[in-house]
């Protein structure tokens, strides 16, 4: 493999010497735009079958030196046709581009990388270019579909290096708590894995709240990929346009194409970024009261000081007060440099860069570097056969900032504003805290309480095209993603003997978990494509294909509990050792077909199907086929508007598909598995599972219907691009929650339809367009609303999460729907006061509708402004709808941090009415236990869940390149400068941390929670780059 | 023709495949990380240790029920107020984890011909079910654990697993004095290290609790079977049915209440009405030696005070790793011979014409009085005894023995053991019984002062198997049909 590409790479060297022997005539001339006849500037000049080349300058002048006066010049500008023009001799020529009526030729890359021309398509497809990956300067790549895209979500992962981001394309599809609602990634053809795996981090016994099984905002694994490397990401969307992919695109498709060598010059691209970041947005917190209870400083009966809470006396004259949520976080830096070099010619092109990017969190102690190499290639050993390949390595890791209950933001929300953060060691290396044995330092828990990933990964993939026919193509393609992710997870014990140890340790005597997660995929695709012209006005292409995938891990967990030499930190120095292993094995076998015929260039029909065979199906259903039908009609074309200056271009769209999803595997049969706790001293045991498959286990059936247009006006400076649509997921795979006295707690059985169905606009603009100035406008726009329309008689609701605030669904509800206790309240809405004065909460068995963690719509503007050189973007997201509950928020109301807890001791009479109906005349005082105790304050949905819509500059950049005035006389072919900035402003109602910051990681589907994750933040980043 | 056009279609498709035989490459389904069969003994340790912990999880409740415990304003504070109590880990650990494993055990080992299995599977069975049953009333077993087969069990009533119970202890006789099991406990039996006799006690102690579970019902008769089954009990503290934690497998009590203790997470603490019990309070002059094995008042120079039920403040003592029952390898007691002598004082009270308000009985229910409070004080490892046992209030001689003082002493004897709820709620939390019981502070309205008498069924129980619970559902106050 690798001496191909050496061969490649000398062939290319050669190459360029040739064409640097022959040049010896000169031809220039002027490029300029058809429409107004002004310059166009760095339009490409290159003499066709060579590298030989140049660009034009302000003026659109230009200058070359041709092999021969018979030469061919390619005159290429981005919005322009490409045009040829035979030199025949002339030494002067200038040449007229026509502005490209571009999205009527625009190509896409749809299901199984394949490029179609976007106006024969029956469904939506967007794409999102290399241009705006790198002005999103951020390095996981799912985040720069972040407000890019109508219908997706992505739902970034706050301020750890390396966090996880979670993203869904047009709702939520199942009704499972467990199920994956994520898209499949898919790069240059390979489906690769997404998967966040959260792994077991928690000791055997500790003081960790029940459901804090998220310590960590773990990766998702496409952040593996050097968003560099990407040329494009095109998101498909409906279930028309994945159900190539079958069932494991049924949530959607990302597919990733990343960059190649074109024929000419060897490109060299530098560049060179460097970022800061701060914390985005913090609560306010109260100044008038110092750490305390019941407004006095305490003591314990031996006299040493007693805090924890922040309910003590007035702050006095020298009192200190410190913003702690400012002050813990420091600057985070971020450093990217990225090398590649690009080139071939037409027998042979390739592609290498070598990245390395490098951040520290804004929490101390926090980081996250990845390296990765690539190389991809392309041969055409003769006219009918060519092999491509790719292979990359990417080596990422970090220390992980420790979220979760007992994590930092738990310990920082209930810190006390009396005592510095920052002030935690002790001189014998123990932690400072003011109140020892009930609080965490959450500054001394990021130092000590650290999770380090070490992931190595290797994806490549090799591939052969080869033309038995002009009319007739045979692809092949294999491809492997493989990774390991070595996770070591430290609590040190006490430090020397008899020191105390973080709360997390204190029922171990400290821990070490090493997790070995062994991740592989293998995919094997082929086809057969046929085409054939039936007239000249009807031709049809038909493909088949066969696709072959398996993917297995291994997670291995070994976790050893109680140091016995302080200070020592491993497996060998633990008393007690557990150690779990968890393997999965699931393939699948795909046949499809593809069929399409058009009429005239116009009409275009396309049918697929796709019949898919799993391993994680019972054998009798296992195997299931499923059809998609799709069209497009593009009437402005018999209507012959192309040339009509208000109206020219418009096309219908309209699909029909059905896809198939299976299930994860293992889940039939009855097994007895390790007893949780075991081995007990020295016996192991075993039980039988309470989870239970139904043996007739079927497959789930989405069906969905898609309508659409794409309409162009004056000259497609305007286009406007609608899609409704409609999915049914019917005979969902759930794991229904069963009567515990049955002996099993969950029976997976096909139960319950969920709908969703939804608007996207994508409405693209250019208001002026001007020789030197450009002004750009992508608007997009998307909702979606579900609706369970049923789940099984026996289960009148699905529990996603449950944490005071609970995640659920019922018949008739929506996907995201949250439930809590409100403030009870008259007919007429006015709040009901009990016979002490203080309002009432509905009771807690049954919880009352309070929100929706879904936003009702969402919407970007990217708005881009080019003059000459320079060139301003920005991207305004703008989020409507969509609550949470500030899990962290709670904290800081029950210790009297909050500036809602401000109030405290004060008389006030509520404003409300009593039981009888007649205004509430009580007075009260807000005495500490009104925002302490549970069942009244601070379990009121009323409090804990908040709007979170919010509008933010998601992505603003400015970038001067170079004029080649400057440029020309140097070896660089352009120079780049740029500074872009990261959520520079929010407005949000929202008060706290930045919403976007979920408590459970990227893998969860557990929407709507907040606060105990590392808050997003607001980056600055200076970017320099350079092409040779 | 579709289905056949169908079919071709697929066929055709098939054809492309370049894999020899696509079945065998899909045939990996079968789970490598779980077993298809496992040996009894694998499968006994787990129910014993889920059993234990089904008593903590239900004893974090009744303890406060009982008043040996209070809740913190930041623990279960609401179900201390007798507020929407449902002990909904304790349902699950119990039916899940307990019950649904005994079950698969019971049968496995019948099949096997391992009667030894049978018999401790069913001893285990009928202690859960009467664990389930006193607290929740009526509960599914008849129906149970039949899987997909009956995803809805109704509910038998309490009376039907009373009777249940005993059977199951009778078939385990049956089944423990048999000579031969095919397969014989040994290390697997975390209680008694495959020691069948101290089986066949356990299960004459269990019958011998039912039977006085019944006393207020049944009166006399009821007093004597208890007595019968006494006969072949447990007999000594070496007998007692405990789990044996150790420094790996932390007790729970440690693990969930001690450890929160040093870490901020206050949950529960001895209360008030137990700790007057012991401290020189309600009986003045009398203080218990037992007091620090129950409960730490840490650096405390004060008395030992307990928390007020309701309120969660006012107390001075926790359960620290420095008690006896919340060390990391404490042992968690379920059926005690201490528990067995009272009983038997009980249970000699009532049979030698006894009431609630009637004083002195004879010497045998005495010296049982005595002896429970000996073996408490033997299995705790209280080294100067005697100045408790020899106090006047303790030693009140025969002649003076009330049911008060027996019930008073079983409450102590009985820490953290949901069997103390059950003899509360039998003397109507009677203050003339155990003296200083009252109603906790802020007491559930709805219940108009009236003491808690059974847990709600979990609301998750409600919503899977509605119909069954609606038919057996009962308020809060509503009393066990035992309890008259």
């Amino acid at each position: 493999m690798k001496k191909i590409y050496f061969l490649l790479i000398l062939l290319c060297i050669l190459c360029r010497m040739e064409d640097l022997a022959a040049q010896d005539q000169k031809v220039s001339g002027r490029v300029l735009s058809a429409a107004d006849g002004t310059p166009v500037i760095g339009a490409s000049v290159v003499v066709k079958g060579t590298t030989n080349g140049t660009n034009t300058d302000v003026d659109g002048n230009y200058t070359l030196s041709i092999p021969s006066p018979n030469a061919t010049l390619v005159i290429s500008f981005i919005g322009y046709t490409t045009q040829e023009v035979a030199v025949n001799g002339r030494t002067s020529l200038n040449i007229s581009l026509k502005a490209d009526v571009q999205a009527l030729q625009e190509v896409v890359v749809t299901a199984f990388g394949r490029e179609q021309e976007k106006r024969t398509l029956g469904y939506s497809v967007q794409e999102v270019g290399a241009a705006q990956i790198a002005q999103t300067q951020n390095p996981n790549v799912v985040n720069s579909l972040q407000g890019r895209v109508a219908g997706v979500q992505v739902l970034g992962s706050g301020g750890t290096p390396g966090a996880g981001s979670r993203i869904q394309i047009r709702g939520i599809n199942s009704l499972s708590p467990g199920a994956n609602n994520q898209p499949l990634f898919v790069i240059d053809g390979i489906a690769i894995s997404n998967e966040t795996i959260a792994g077991n981090q928690l000791p055997s016994a500790g003081s960790n709240a029940v459901n804090s099984a998220e310590q960590f905002a773990f990766t998702n694994r496409a952040a593996d990929i050097n968003p560099e490397d990407v040329e494009s990401m095109t998101v498909l969307k409906g279930a028309a346009a994945t159900a190539l992919y079958g069932l494991r695109a049924a949530n959607g498709a990302i597919i990733i194409t990343t960059k190649k060598g074109r024929a000419g010059a060897t490109t060299v691209t530098l560049s060179s970024n460097f970022g800061i970041d701060n914390i985005n947005k913090t609560p306010e917190v109260q100044t008038r009261y110092r750490e305390g209870l019941s407004g006095r400083l305490r003591t314990t009966s031996t006299g040493a000081p007693n805090r924890f809470q922040t309910f003590g006396p007035p702050v006095a004259g020298d009192d200190v007060v410190y913003d702690n949520f400012k002050d813990f976080f420091q600057t985070g830096t971020r450093f990217d440099n990225n090398v590649s070099i690009s080139g071939g010619n037409e027998k042979a092109t390739f592609h290498t860069s070598l990245s390395h990017y490098n951040q520290e969190g804004i929490v101390p102690n926090s980081d996250w570097a990845r390296t990765t190499v690539k190389l991809g290639g392309n041969v055409n050993f003769s006219e009918k056969f060519a092999v491509n390949g790719t292979v990359s390595y990417s080596q990422s890791g970090g220390n992980k900032a420790a979220s979760g209950d007992k994590g930092i933001m738990s310990a920082l929300n209930y810190h006390t504003t009396t005592f510095d953060v920052n002030d935690y060691l002790n001189p014998d290396g123990t932690m400072k805290v003011y109140s020892p044995g009930v609080i965490d330092n959450p500054r001394y828990l990021a130092e000590n309480s650290t999770l380090k990933d070490d992931v190595n990964r290797v994806i490549g993939n090799v591939g052969f095209n080869y033309d038995f026919k002009p009319w007739l193509r045979f692809n092949y393609k294999i491809g492997a993603d493989v990774y390991s992710d070595n996770r070591n997870r430290l609590v040190p014990g006490p430090i020397f003997q008899g020191a105390p140890t973080l709360d997390i340790a204190a029922g171990t005597g400290g821990f070490l978990v090493e997790e070995r997660v062994n991740y592989r995929e293998i995919t094997s695709n082929a086809f057969l494509t046929a085409e054939h012209s039936f007239t000249e006005d009807i031709n049809a292409s038909l493909m088949i294909g066969n696709s072959v995938e398996g993917q297995y891990s291994d997670i291995l967990n070994t976790r050893g509990e109680r140091f016995t030499v302080p200070l020592f930190y491993h497996l060998s120095n633990t008393a007690n050792v557990f150690t779990s292993n968890a393997i999965s094995d699931r393939r699948l076998i795909g046949a499809f077909f593809d069929a399409k015929v058009d009429y005239k260039n116009y009409l275009f029909l396309n049918v697929t199907g796709r019949n898919d065979w799993t391993s994680t199906l019972p054998k009798k259903n296992r195997s299931f086929f499923y059809p998609s039908v799709s069209t497009s009609f593009v009437f402005s074309e018999p209507l012959a508007l192309s040339d009509n200056r208000i109206f020219n271009f418009g096309k219908v769209r309209a699909s029909w598909a059905k896809v198939g999803k299976d299930t994860q595997p293992y889940r039939v049969g009855t097994y007895f598995g390790a007893a949780n706790g075991f081995p007990f001293g020295n016996r192991n045991g075993f039980v039988v599972s309470t989870t239970l498959g139904d043996p007739e286990l079927r497959p789930e059936k989405t069906t969905s219907i898609e309508f659409g247009s794409e309409l162009h006006f004056l000259a497609s400076r305007l286009i406007i691009d609608a899609t409704y649509y409609r999915s049914n997921s019917k005979d969902q795979i759930i794991p229904v929650p069963t009567s515990v006295t049955s002996g099993i707690t969950n029976y997976t059985t096909n139960a319950g339809e969920i709908q969703n169905t939804g608007v996207e606009l994508l409405i693209t603009g250019t208001p002026v367009r001007t020789s030197n100035f450009n002004w750009d406008v992508v608007l997009n726009w998307s909702t979606n609303e579900s609706e369970v329309k049923s789940i099984t008689p026996a289960v009148p609701e699905i529990i996603f999460q449950d944490d005071r605030i609970m995640n659920k669904l019922v018949v008739g509800g929506s996907a995201g729907d949250l439930y809590g206790r409100v403030y009870q309240r008259d007919a007429q809405g006015r709040l009901l006061i009990g016979a002490n004065g203080f309002p009432t909460l509905t009771p807690a068995t049954a919880l009352v509708k309070v929100g929706n963690a879904l936003p009702d719509w969402q919407g970007g503007i990217t708005n881009t402004i080019t003059w000459k050189g320079l060139s301003l973007s920005a991207l305004l997201e703008i989020r409507q709808g969509g609550d949470v509950y500030d899990v962290s928020m709670r904290n800081r109301i029950r210790n009297g941090i909050d500036i809602r807890t401000e109030n405290r001791y004060q008389q006030i009479i509520f404003n409300g009415v009593n039981a009888a109906g007649e205004p509430n005349t009580i007075p009260v005082i807000l005495e500490e236990g009104f925002y302490r105790n549970s069942g009244g304050f601070n379990d009121a949905a009323d409090v804990l869940l908040q709007d979170a819509s919010w509008v933010r500059l998601r992505n603003a950049q400015l970038a001067y390149t170079l004029p080649t005035s400057l440029t020309g006389r140097t070896p660089f072919k352009s120079v780049r400068f740029s500074l872009t900035g990261t959520n520079l402003f929010l407005l949000t109602p929202f008060e706290g941390f930045d919403p976007e910051t979920p408590t459970y990681g990227s893998g969860s589907n557990a929407l709507g929670y907040t606060g105990y994750g590392i808050p997003a933040v607001r980056s600055y980043t200076f970017g320099l780059n350079v092409t040779l | 023709m579709l289905q056949l056009t169908k079919k071709y279609i697929q066929l055709g498709l098939v054809a492309l495949l370049p894999l020899a035989s696509c079945d065998s490459y899909l045939d990996v389904n079968d789970d490598p990380n779980r077993a298809k069969a496992v040996s009894s003994d694998a499968l006994l340790s787990p129910i014993i240790v889920a059993t234990a912990e089904g008593h903590y999880s239900l004893a974090i409740y009744t303890s406060m029920f009982a008043q040996q415990l209070a809740a913190y304003p930041s623990g279960f504070q609401q179900a201390d107020q007798h507020i929407d109590v449902r002990a909904n880990t304790a349902f699950n650990t119990l039916y899940l984890n307990s019950l649904n494993n005994a079950d698969v055990l019971v049968k496995q080992a019948a099949a096997e011909g391992s009667s030894h299995y049978v018999g401790i599977g069913k001893v285990l069975q009928a202690l859960n079910l009467g664990l389930l049953s006193d607290t929740w009333g009526a509960v599914p077993f008849s129906q149970a654990f039949q899987g997909p087969l009956e995803l809805t069990p109704a509910y038998d009533s309490q009376e039907q697993i009373y009777t249940t119970i005993q059977r199951l202890l009778d078939e385990a006789l049956v089944e423990l004095q048999k000579p031969t099991s095919t397969v014989r406990p040994g290390g697997d039996d975390l209680i008694y290290g495959g020691k069948i006799s101290s089986w066949i006690k356990a299960a004459n102690s269990l019958k011998a609790r039912y039977a006085i579970h019944l006393v207020e019902k049944d009166g006399v008769a009821a007093a004597n079977n208890a007595l019968t089954y006494l006969a072949n009990g447990i007999s000594s503290n070496l007998e007692d049915m405990q789990v044996v934690y150790n420094d790996k497998n932390l007790n729970p009590w440690n693990r969930n209440i001690a450890i929160g203790t040093t870490t901020g997470n206050f949950i529960t603490a001895p209360s008030s009405t137990l700790i007057n019990l012991m401290n020189g309070i309600t009986y003045p002059g009398l203080v218990d030696p037992r007091l620090p094995f129950l409960a730490d008042k840490g650096t405390s120079t004060a008395n030992y005070a307990g928390l007020r039920n309701g309120l969660g403040t006012g107390g001075n003592t926790n359960i620290t790793a420095n008690t006896w029952y919340a060390k990391p390898n404490s042992p968690l007691l379920m059926v005690t011979f201490s528990e067995m002598k009272f009983i038997e004082a009980e249970a000699r009270f009532i049979a030698n014409g006894g009431t609630r308000t009637s004083v002195g009985s004879t010497p045998e229910a005495y010296a049982a009085y005595l002896a429970g409070i000996n073996a408490h004080m033997d299995k705790l490892g209280v080294a100067n005894k005697s100045e408790y046992l020899n106090n006047p209030q303790v030693a009140v001689g025969a002649e003076n023995l009330t049911l008060s003082l027996i019930m008073k002493e079983k409450l102590i004897a009985l820490y953290l053991n949901p069997e103390a709820w059950v003899d509360v709620r039998r003397y109507d939390y009677a203050s003339a019984i155990y003296p200083g019981m009252a109603l906790p502070a802020n007491h559930n309205p709805a219940l108009n002062g009236q003491f808690i008498r059974r847990v709600l069924y979990p609301e998750s129980e409600g919503a899977r198997n509605a119909e069954e619970v609606a038919k057996v559902t009962k308020g809060l106050a509503e009393k066990m049909f035992w309890d008259l």
